[in-house]
C-alpha cells in the first residue's frame, strides 16, 4: 500500500511502504515486476507501431539512392536535398503558411463556440457540443467530397451568389485552390479545436466568477483575466492538433487545392511513390516532423510567458 | 539525481534495438528473381490461392470461375493497390503470385527487383501475341520478358462536350496554352505530361523521349506553362470523371475511353478525343512477383488467360484492347472499342499503329541527355510553382 504525503512546496509524493530490508527488497521487486507486466502491452504496441516504424524511417532517410532502388551506403545528401532542394523549400513555406492560418481560425472559431456554450448559453451546452462531436461521425473523405461538391463551378455555393445576383458567372476560384483547403481543413479540425478547450473550461472553478463579479470585474475582464489563462493549456493543445494535423496532410490539397496548391504531403508522396527515392522520402518525412516541433516549440515560447 | 533504468525502460530498449535490426535487415533484397521457366500445368496447383496485386479486373478472378473451379485454385484480388503501393508491397516483402505491370512503371518495378523474369517460349499463346505489346522493350530486361500483356488502349483525352466548343479541342498538348482554356483542364501529376510537350515541339519523333538539354529545357519552361493554366491535378481515372461530370474541369488530358461509360452511369455524356500528334497507347501486363510463393502455378493461370476465348472475355472485362491476335473473332461488337480490321499490329480509330512510346526516358539515356532524374526533378520544380 503507498499513502500519499504532503511537502513543504505543497506537492504530494508517494511515500514507499517498503524498507531496506530483504523483505522490502522482494517487495519492490515484485512492484516493478508487476509495473512492468502491466506495462508491457502498451509499450510493445508503442515500440511495434511507433519506434520501429520512425526507426526504419530513420535509417532509411540516410540511405543512397541509385536508379530506382537503394543500398544501405549511408549519406546525408538526403538531408541535404530536403534542406536545400528550392522546390522542397517552397512546398515548406506553403504548407507552414496554411498550417498556420488553418490553427488560428480553428482555435479562434473553438475558443468562441467553447466559450458561449459554457458561459452565455449553458442551457443548450450539450445539444450544441454534441452538434459539433456528430460531425467527427462522417468520414474524413466524405466531408472533402462534400466540400468539392459545394465549392464547384456548379455547386451551391455559386448557385447561391448566382442567384442572389452576387456574381454573374460562377467563381471558379472557389475550388482548387488554398481557400478551398483551408475551408475543408478548418471544417475538418474545429471538433478537435473544440475539445481541449471546452474541456479546459470545464476545469474552471465557477467560484472564481463569483469573486470576479463581487469584485465588479466586467464580464469582459472576467474573460481576459480569468478566463483566457486557465483555459490556456487547451488554447495549446487545440493549436497544436490543428498544425499537426495540417502539416501532415497530403489528402486535402490533392482533393480541393489546384495543381499549385500541394503541400510538403504531396512531395513527401511523390518521393515515395512516383520517382521511388525512399531515402529522400524519409529526409523530407523527418524534416517536417522536426520541423513541426520545432514551429510549435517557437511559439509555445511566448505562451509561457504569457499564461504561466 | 540520476534514476537507474526501470525494467520496463530496459525492456523497451531491447525492443527498439531487436525491432530497428529486424527492420536493417528487411531492407536487403532478399527475394528470389529466377526466371519462372517451368511448363504450366495446373494440375499441380490443386487448393493453391493465387495472391495478386493490381488494378481492377486485370486478375482475370471474374472471368476464370470455371478454371479456378476445375483446378480447385483461388484468386485472392489486392485491388486497391496504385502503382506505387505495388512495388512496395514487393520491396518489404509481402507475398504476392501476381501482379499488374503498367507499361510506365514497368522498367521501374524491373529496376527495383519487383519481378521474376518470364521464359515466355513455355507459354503456347505467345506467338500470337500482338508484336506492339509482346515485343515490347518496356516489359524487357537484359534479354528477359518480365510480363504478359493482358490489355491495351490508346491515349486519348476526354472533355464533356456542353462546355467545350467543337472548334476549340485541342490539336496539340500547346494547344492548351490558349487563354480559351485557362483553368479548365486537368491532368495527372506526373512528369509524363512533358512527353506530350515534347512530341507537340517535335522532339520525340527521332529519339524518343530522349531529350538534349537545351530541349528538354523548353519543354520544361511550356510544362511550367501547362501546369498554371491547369484547374487541378486528377488522382485517377474515377476522379477525372467525377470532375468533367461535376463540370469543374471541360477536359482531362489524361483520359480513358472507359470514363465513357463511368459518366453515362452518372448521366452525363462525355467524349474522347485525340492530340493529333499523340501517337499514344498504353498496356498493362501481368507479372510475377519477386516474392511469389506460387510462380509455377501463376505462370499456369496466365498461360490459361493467354488463350483466346480467355483474353477475349479479360480485354472486355477491363474495357480495353485484346493482346492476343486470335482473340479478335471472340470479342463481342459492343466489345470491340478499337479496329482491329488490319490485324498485323494493333490499331486504334484514328491511327495506324499504336507504338506505346515510353512516356519517360528509359532508366539510361545517351550521355548529355535529360535523365529520368532529371524529369522528375524538373516535375517537381514545377508543381512547387518555381
Amino acid at each position: 500500500m503507498t499513502t500519499a504525503t504532503g511537502t513543504a512546496s505543497g506537492q504530494h509524493t508517494l511515500a514507499s511502504p517498503v524498507g531496506t530490508s530483504p523483505a522490502g527488497w522482494k517487495a519492490r521487486w515484485r512492484i516493478r515486476t508487476s509495473t512492468a507486466l502491466l506495462l508491457a502491452p502498451a509499450t510493445i504496441y508503442f515500440v511495434l507501431f511507433f519506434v520501429v516504424p520512425l526507426g526504419v524511417l530513420v535509417l532509411f532517410s540516410f540511405y543512397t539512392y541509385t536508379n530506382f532502388d537503394w543500398t544501405s551506403r549511408l549519406t546525408l545528401s538526403n538531408y541535404s536535398q530536403a534542406l536545400t532542394n528550392p522546390a522542397f523549400r517552397a512546398f515548406y513555406w506553403r504548407t507552414l503558411w496554411v498550417a498556420l492560418l488553418v490553427s488560428a481560425i480553428v482555435v479562434t472559431i473553438s475558443y468562441l463556440f467553447s466559450y458561449i456554450i459554457t458561459y452565455v448559453l449553458p442551457g443548450l451546452r450539450r445539444a450544441l457540443y454534441f452538434l459539433v462531436l456528430v460531425s467527427l461521425f462522417g468520414g474524413y473523405l466524405v466531408r472533402i467530397y462534400a466540400w468539392r461538391t459545394m465549392l464547384g463551378t456548379f455547386g451551391i455555393v455559386n448557385k447561391t451568389l448566382l442567384a442572389f445576383g452576387l456574381v454573374s458567372h460562377p467563381v471558379t476560384s472557389l475550388l482548387n485552390s488554398d481557400t478551398a483547403i483551408v475551408i475543408a481543413m478548418v471544417n475538418f479540425l474545429i471538433p478537435l479545436g473544440v475539445l481541449p478547450i471546452y474541456a479546459a473550461m470545464q476545469n474552471i472553478s465557477p467560484h472564481l466568477f463569483e469573486a470576479a463579479v463581487d469584485l465588479g470585474a466586467s464580464r469582459l475582464r472576467t474573460a481576459r483575466t480569468i478566463v483566457l489563462p486557465l483555459s490556456a493549456r487547451g488554447v495549446k493543445a487545440a493549436f497544436a492538433f490543428c498544425f499537426i494535423g495540417t502539416m501532415a496532410e497530403w489528402v486535402t490539397p490533392q482533393l480541393v487545392g489546384g495543381p499549385l496548391n500541394q503541400f510538403v504531403g504531396n512531395a513527401i508522396q511523390y518521393e515515395f511513390g512516383t520517382t521511388l527515392d525512399w531515402p529522400l522520402g524519409a529526409a523530407l518525412a523527418l524534416t517536417l516532423i522536426a520541423s513541426v516541433i520545432v514551429v510549435l516549440g517557437l511559439l509555445a515560447i511566448p505562451l509561457r510567458f504569457v499564461y504561466r | 539525481m540520476r534514476r537507474r533504468p526501470s525494467t520496463h525502460a530496459l525492456m523497451f530498449a531491447g525492443l527498439s534495438i531487436m525491432g530497428l535490426l529486424a527492420a536493417a535487415c528487411s531492407t536487403s533484397n532478399s527475394t528470389t528473381n529466377n526466371v519462372v521457366a517451368a511448363a504450366p500445368n495446373p494440375a499441380s496447383c490443386k487448393g493453391v490461392t493465387l495472391h495478386f496485386i493490381g488494378f481492377p479486373g486485370e486478375d482475370g478472378k471474374q472471368i476464370s470461375g470455371a478454371f479456378q473451379q476445375k483446378y480447385h485454385m483461388k484468386i485472392a484480388e489486392n485491388t486497391s493497390a496504385d502503382n506505387d503501393q505495388m512495388i512496395a508491397a514487393i520491396k518489404i516483402g509481402q507475398p504476392y503470385d501476381l501482379m499488374s505491370v503498367p507499361m510506365w512503371y514497368a522498367q521501374r518495378m524491373i529496376a527495383a527487383d519487383t519481378l521474376r523474369p518470364i521464359d515466355t517460349s513455355v507459354l503456347p499463346q505467345w506467338k500470337n501475341m500482338f508484336p506492339g505489346v509482346a515485343k515490347n522493350s518496356l516489359i524487357e530486361a537484359g534479354g528477359n520478358t518480365y510480363g504478359v500483356p493482358v490489355g491495351w488502349g490508346d491515349g486519348p483525352y476526354v472533355y464533356n462536350p456542353k462546355l467545350v466548343a467543337p472548334n476549340m479541342l485541342p490539336k496539340t498538348i500547346l494547344d492548351l496554352l490558349n487563354p480559351y482554356w485557362n483553368k479548365r483542364y486537368i491532368l495527372f501529376n506526373s512528369s509524363s505530361n512533358l512527353s506530350l510537350i515534347a512530341l507537340a515541339d517535335g522532339y520525340t519523333a527521332a529519339s524518343g523521349t530522349s531529350l538534349t538539354k537545351a530541349q528538354f529545357a523548353k519543354v520544361t519552361q511550356q510544362g511550367k506553362e501547362l501546369v498554371q493554366h491547369a484547374e487541378a491535378f486528377t488522382t485517377s481515372y474515377s476522379d477525372g470523371t467525377d470532375r468533367l461530370v461535376s463540370g469543374d474541369a471541360a477536359l482531362d488530358v489524361g483520359g480513358w475511353e472507359a470514363m465513357v461509360n463511368f459518366a453515362k452511369a452518372k448521366g452525363v455524356a462525355l467524349k474522347y478525343g485525340f492530340f493529333g500528334d499523340y501517337l499514344g497507347g498504353w498496356f498493362d501486363s501481368l507479372g510475377i512477383p519477386a516474392t511469389a510463393t506460387h510462380s509455377q502455378c501463376a505462370l499456369a493461370y496466365i498461360s490459361w488467360l493467354m488463350m483466346p476465348k480467355n483474353e477475349a472475355a479479360l480485354a472486355s472485362y477491363i474495357v480495353s484492347g485484346t493482346t492476343n491476335s486470335l482473340s479478335v473473332p471472340y470479342l463481342a461488337k459492343s466489345d470491340r472499342i478499337y479496329d482491329y480490321s488490319r490485324v498485323d499490329h494493333i490499331v486504334t480509330p484514328t491511327q495506324d499503329v499504336t507504338t506505346f512510346p515510353d512516356p519517360t526516358p528509359g532508366n539510361t539515356v545517351p550521355a548529355g541527355d535529360a535523365t529520368l532524374q532529371d524529369w522528375n526533378n524538373a516535375w517537381l520544380q514545377i508543381s512547387a510553382g518555381l
